[in-house]
Formats: C-alpha cells, sequence, structure tokens
C-alpha cells in the first residue's frame, strides 16, 4: 500500500489556505499559463476541501489532496485549449498585475517563452519542484508516473530552459 | 543559468504576487453553491438509481447474450494488461482527436471498448516501464482498443458531474512468484491480505472468489474482486450509483478510484459479482467514511 509522509495536519480549511494557497497558486500559474485558471482550480478545490473536511482531514497530506483536485480540475480545462493555447502563444501577456519592474518582465517573458516549448506534464513537474519545492518521489506521486519519469522531465526542461536563458544572455 | 537555484529564482521572479484574502472570499464565494449543487445531485441520484439499477440488470443480461467471447476471455495464464474507462483515457496526456473519437465511439449509446495504452505487455509482476514511465502518452486507436472492458454507455455518460475516475485492472493470478498481482495505470503491486483472505502460491481462486479486499488508503479506494470461472461480471456501484463493470479475463478484476477526482466524498460502496446468467454471486457492502 502506498504510505505518504506524515505531515502536520492544518486544524481548519483556513489554516491550510492561509499557508498553502498562495504557493499553490503560482505553482498552478506556470502550469496553466495565466493567473485566473490557476486561481479558479485552487479555489474550487479547497472549496471542495470544506465541504468534506471532516473526511479529508483524517488524510495524512491534506494539501496534497487540494494539489491533486486543482491539478486535475486544471488539465480538464488545459485539455480542450492546450493546443490552442500553444499556437496562440499567449504567454507573453501573463500576469498583467505583476510588478512591473524591467528586470521581472524580462524574465517573464523569457520563462513563459521557454514553457511554452514544454508538455503540460513537463511544466507540472517543473511547477512542483521549483515553486513548491515537492521532492521527487512525491512529484512522482502527484504525477502518478515513477520518480525516474520525474527526473527525466526535469532533466529536460532544465535543458530546455537553460538553452532559453544562455540565448537571452548571448543576446 | 548553470544550477538549480538559478532556474529557481528566474521561474519564482517571474510568478505573480497572490492576494490571500480575495482567494479566501472567492473560496466561499464557491461553498454555498457547491452545497445546493451537490444536494440537486443527491436528490437526482435517489430518483434515478432505481431506473439505472433495472437497466443495468436488463442490460448485463443482454450484453451477456451478445459477448459468446466470454468464456475465451477468462483464462488465468492471460498476461495482465492495463485496462481503463473512457473517463480514465480523457487524461491530459490524450489528444483532442482521441477525446472526438471516443465521443464518436460513445454516441452509438451501447458500450464502449477503451484502452489505457499504458502498460501494454506487462509479462511479470514487475510492468514494463517504457522511457516514458508509466502513463506514456499514446494516441487511443481502434487497433488498441480492448477486449477485455465492456463497459455500458450509462457508465460513461452519467447524468451530473459526479462519477470518479476509475480504473480498472486485472489480477495475474499466475506469475513467476506465485503471488497475485494487480497492474493499473499508475501503479502496481500485490494484492493486499485484507478480510482473512490470502493469496499464496498456487492459488487457483476457485475457492476464494468474492470481494477480495476492499482497501480505502489515501488517495485511491481499491476493490479487489476474485470471480470464480463461471462468473462473468462485476459491477461497482458509489453510493448506489452504478460507476463501473468489467468483465473479467483473469478470474479477476480490480476497479481503483482515485479520491482526488471525487466531487463529493462516496459514503458508500457496492461491488456485485454476477454469474453469466445475470444472477447475483456476491456482493459486498461497505461504508467508506
Amino acid at each position: 500500500m502506498m504510505k505518504r509522509p506524515q505531515q502536520l495536519r492544518p486544524e481548519s480549511v483556513e489554516a491550510m489556505f492561509r499557508g498553502h494557497y498562495g504557493s499553490l497558486v503560482r505553482s498552478l500559474t506556470l502550469v496553466a499559463g495565466d493567473r485566473e485558471t490557476a486561481e479558479d482550480v485552487v479555489q474550487e478545490a479547497f472549496a471542495q476541501a470544506y465541504l468534506h473536511w471532516s473526511r479529508i482531514s483524517s488524510y495524512g497530506d491534506p494539501v496534497g489532496w487540494v494539489r491533486r483536485v486543482a491539478l486535475n480540475r486544471l488539465f480538464n480545462v488545459r485539455r480542450g485549449r492546450f493546443r490552442r493555447w500553444r499556437a496562440m502563444g499567449r504567454l507573453s501577456s501573463l500576469h498583467p498585475d505583476v510588478t512591473d519592474e524591467a528586470t521581472q518582465v524580462t524574465n517573464r517573458v523569457d520563462v513563459n517563452a521557454a514553457l511554452e516549448e514544454l508538455s503540460l506534464r513537463q511544466r507540472t513537474a517543473v511547477a512542483l519542484y521549483y515553486v513548491e519545492d515537492l521532492p521527487v518521489a512525491e512529484i512522482a506521486i502527484v504525477l502518478g508516473v515513477s520518480q525516474g519519469t520525474v527526473k527525466s522531465q526535469l532533466h529536460r526542461s532544465r535543458e530546455v530552459l537553460r538553452q532559453r536563458m544562455e540565448v537571452r544572455h548571448e543576446q | 543559468m548553470n544550477n538549480d537555484e538559478q532556474i529557481r529564482r528566474v521561474i519564482v521572479a517571474s510568478l505573480p504576487d497572490v492576494d490571500d484574502e480575495q482567494g479566501w472570499a472567492g473560496v466561499q464565494a464557491r461553498i454555498g453553491p457547491a452545497r445546493r449543487r451537490r444536494r440537486l445531485m443527491q436528490s437526482a441520484a435517489a430518483v434515478t438509481v432505481g431506473a439505472v439499477l433495472v437497466g443495468l440488470g436488463i442490460g448485463t443480461r443482454a450484453w451477456l447474450t451478445d459477448s459468446p467471447d466470454v468464456a475465451e476471455t477468462n483464462d488465468t495464464t492471460t498476461t495482465s494488461t492495463t485496462i481503463g474507462t473512457a473517463t480514465e483515457c480523457l487524461s491530459p496526456l490524450i489528444t483532442d482527436d482521441d477525446i472526438a473519437y471516443l465521443e464518436r465511439w460513445t454516441a452509438g449509446g451501447t458500450s464502449l471498448r477503451a484502452d489505457r495504452c499504458v502498460l501494454a505487455g506487462v509479462t511479470g509482476p514487475e510492468p514494463d516501464v517504457t522511457p516514458e514511465g508509466l502513463g506514456v502518452e499514446m494516441p487511443l486507436h481502434p487497433d488498441r482498443l480492448s477486449d477485455d472492458v465492456v463497459l455500458p454507455h450509462s457508465a460513461l455518460m452519467p447524468p451530473v458531474d459526479y462519477y470518479p475516475i476509475v480504473h480498472l485492472g486485472q489480477v495475474d493470478v499466475t506469475d513467476t512468484h506465485g503471488y497475485l498481482y494487480w497492474v493499473s495505470g499508475a501503479s502496481s503491486g500485490p494484492v493486499p491480505n485484507i478480510g482473512g483472505a490470502t493469496g499464496s502460491p498456487g492459488d487457483t481462486m476457485a475457492t476464494q472468489t468474492g470481494i477480495w479486499a476492499v482497501d480505502t488508503s489515501y488517495p485511491t479506494i481499491t476493490v479487489y474482486v476474485i470471480v470464480p470461472a463461471e462468473a462473468s461480471i462485476a459491477a461497482l456501484e458509489m453510493d448506489n450509483i452504478p460507476v463501473a463493470w468489467q468483465r473479467p479475463v483473469a478470474k479477476a478484476a480490480v476497479f481503483v478510484i482515485d479520491e482526488t477526482q471525487l466531487e463529493s466524498s462516496p459514503s458508500r460502496i457496492t461491488v456485485t459479482i454476477y454469474d453469466q446468467s445475470g444472477a447475483t454471486i456476491d456482493r459486498y457492502e461497505g461504508n467508506l467514511d
């Protein structure tokens, strides 16, 4: 049977929300390509957690449950839009209300352009690893793949990101 | 851009600020409608469950009559393959074209034969992991549709957004170690020893039919079903709503429900085993809370 690492359980949905909402939204923004979709799926996941808290609170990793629900919802949303999204190259218009510092904008465009080259699963692995700091083993559980697959996805993603960044620096 | 930390800094710097208060307000705004939706679904389910169950019984008989190859597939030496439902095939890895294909396939309103397209060619207790690992993307194609699973249309087209993702797997009772093994979309492993039943080398399952085990360990609910040779189908219901049924191949079936996919937590699970006449051989009902 699958054993999940024991984590401190939040006392309420709100406590869990306060501790993880921002991180989850940022992480899923990276996956979704837009913050609105990320906020939508994460809020819906927390609402579901609220409705079923008596059961979910008994899980070893309630935050993991919320993450899985949000990701699954995101995948459902993205499924129909993914190809169109890639084709339209919407990435440069992301996050309109982010602090408008020149370096951040530059980074954002470059990161988004690089992420555009990654598959949905690769972006998810990158988001969970770099934004949420999840270990490879836990990412493997979230994605339902082996740890070797996660490492492989991260390796390829790093290569793409490095190449993109190096091109920018050379320019 | 030489190390992980640099990549992390660049990525994190590109992400937006998040307003917790606005987010919490958004969560609260969703709770009321979700509650109402849940109540409506429960009411609708109560009204329709009787008709659905009657239909399930009739459908089972009709389907069995139309399926002369049942006996042929009831083969304990069959190597395990991974089988899934249409719902599972609607994963993010499946393309729009595949979805369109599935929609055309189900439009006939009778049945769907779907192959999860993963782990084909399992040769033993260890999955044949491809370079991409489990869950590798493979387009759904008629050539790969499996004869091993037949699902009624009603199980694939739920009236409300309620049904869980259900993975169907098989138990290979003849693996080289003599232990029961199951293989499903995302994982595999030995059948647990739960409920007093034990699997040991050489077991034929002939004397141990029934619901082998129900394991509710997060994040899945897994139901292991061992059926006698003469049986032909196992059906799964959640909160009295039919979810999936499976024609067993290796005298056994595995239902794996991904709890993270559930719109609302089910409180009750029912598994029924029918023989080829449609008569109930065994029935398990249990609470999940």
